[in-house]
C-alpha cells in the first residue's frame, strides 16, 4: 500500500483539529470550577479531539502507518505557533529550530513516502489505488 | 539525572502508544463512522484503548520529570510505530523515513528544551 493524496489532507486536518482542540481546551480551562465542570469551549475542544481521531483513522486508511503517523507531528507545530499568536507565549529562537527540524522530518517522510508508491508501484503490476 | 522508572516508563509508554498506532492502521480498514462501526471493531477499539491509556501514563509521568525530558523520548513513539509497520504489515521504512524520523525527534527535543 503506499499513502494518497487524501491521506496527506487528512492527516494535515487531523493535525490543525487537534490543535485547535487544544487551543479550545486551554482557553476553557482558564474558567474551569467545581461549579461549572463544563462550558461551550471546553466541550468545543473535547469534540474537535473526537473529530481528529477520525480524521487520524481515515488518513491511515489512505496512507501508510510509516508515512502518516510521523506525518502528524505537525501538530507541535501547530501548538507552538497558537502559543505564540493567541496566548502569547513566548518563542524563543531554540523553539523556531525544533519547528524548521520537525517541517524538515515532515518533508523527508513525503519524500520516502513518495518512494514507497513507486516502489510498491514496480512491485505490484496493478495496484488498486484508492484515492 | 532522570529517574530509572521513569526512564523505562517512558519507553514503555512510547511502545504502548506505537502498538495503539499499528492496531489502529490495522482496524482502520474496515472503520465506518457509527458506534456500531467503532465498538464492533477490535482492532480499532484496542488501538484507541492502547492510545488513551499511552496519553494517560504520559499525563502521569509528566507530574515526575520534565518536559524537555518527556518530550523526546515520548517522540520515539515515531521509531516504535516504523518498526512495527515494517514487521508486521511489511511496509517499506526506507532511508528518507529514517532521516525524517530522526529529524522529527530533534525537533521535538529542540521544542522541549526551549519550554
Amino acid at each position: 500500500m503506499a499513502t494518497s493524496t487524501r491521506g496527506y489532507a487528512l492527516v494535515l486536518l487531523s493535525t490543525l483539529t487537534t490543535s485547535t482542540g487544544n487551543a479550545l481546551l486551554k482557553h476553557g480551562s482558564s474558567s474551569l470550577s467545581v461549579a461549572h465542570p463544563l462550558n461551550a469551549a471546553l466541550a468545543a475542544g473535547i469534540a474537535l479531539y473526537g473529530l481528529s481521531a477520525v480524521l487520524f483513522v481515515l488518513a491511515l486508511r489512505h496512507g501508510d502507518l510509516s508515512t502518516i503517523y510521523p506525518i502528524y507531528a505537525l501538530d507541535f507545530i501547530w501548538v507552538s505557533l497558537i502559543a505564540m499568536r493567541v496566548f502569547g507565549e513566548p518563542m524563543p529562537p531554540l523553539k523556531w529550530a525544533g519547528i524548521l527540524c520537525i517541517l524538515g522530518g515532515i518533508a523527508a517522510i513525503g519524500k520516502g513516502g513518495s518512494m514507497s508508491q513507486a516502489s510498491a508501484g514496480i512491485a505490484q503490476p496493478s495496484p488498486v489505488e484508492d484515492s | 539525572m532522570v529517574a530509572p522508572w521513569v526512564l523505562g516508563g517512558i519507553l514503555l509508554d512510547s511502545l504502548l502508544a506505537g502498538f495503539g498506532s499499528l492496531l489502529l492502521k490495522r482496524g482502520s480498514s474496515s472503520f465506518s463512522v457509527s458506534l456500531r462501526g467503532t465498538l464492533g471493531n477490535p482492532r480499532l477499539l484496542g488501538g484507541l484503548v492502547a492510545y488513551g491509556s499511552a496519553a494517560m501514563i504520559y499525563v502521569v509521568l509528566l507530574k515526575f520529570e520534565q518536559l524537555s525530558v518527556l518530550y523526546p523520548l515520548g517522540a520515539t513513539t515515531y521509531i516504535w510505530s516504523a518498526l512495527l509497520a515494517r514487521r508486521y504489515l511489511g511496509e517499506d521504512v526506507n532511508t528518507w523515513k529514517v532521516c525524517g524520523i530522526m529529524a522529527i525527534i530533534a525537533g521535538v527535543a529542540l521544542v522541549g528544551l526551549a519550554g
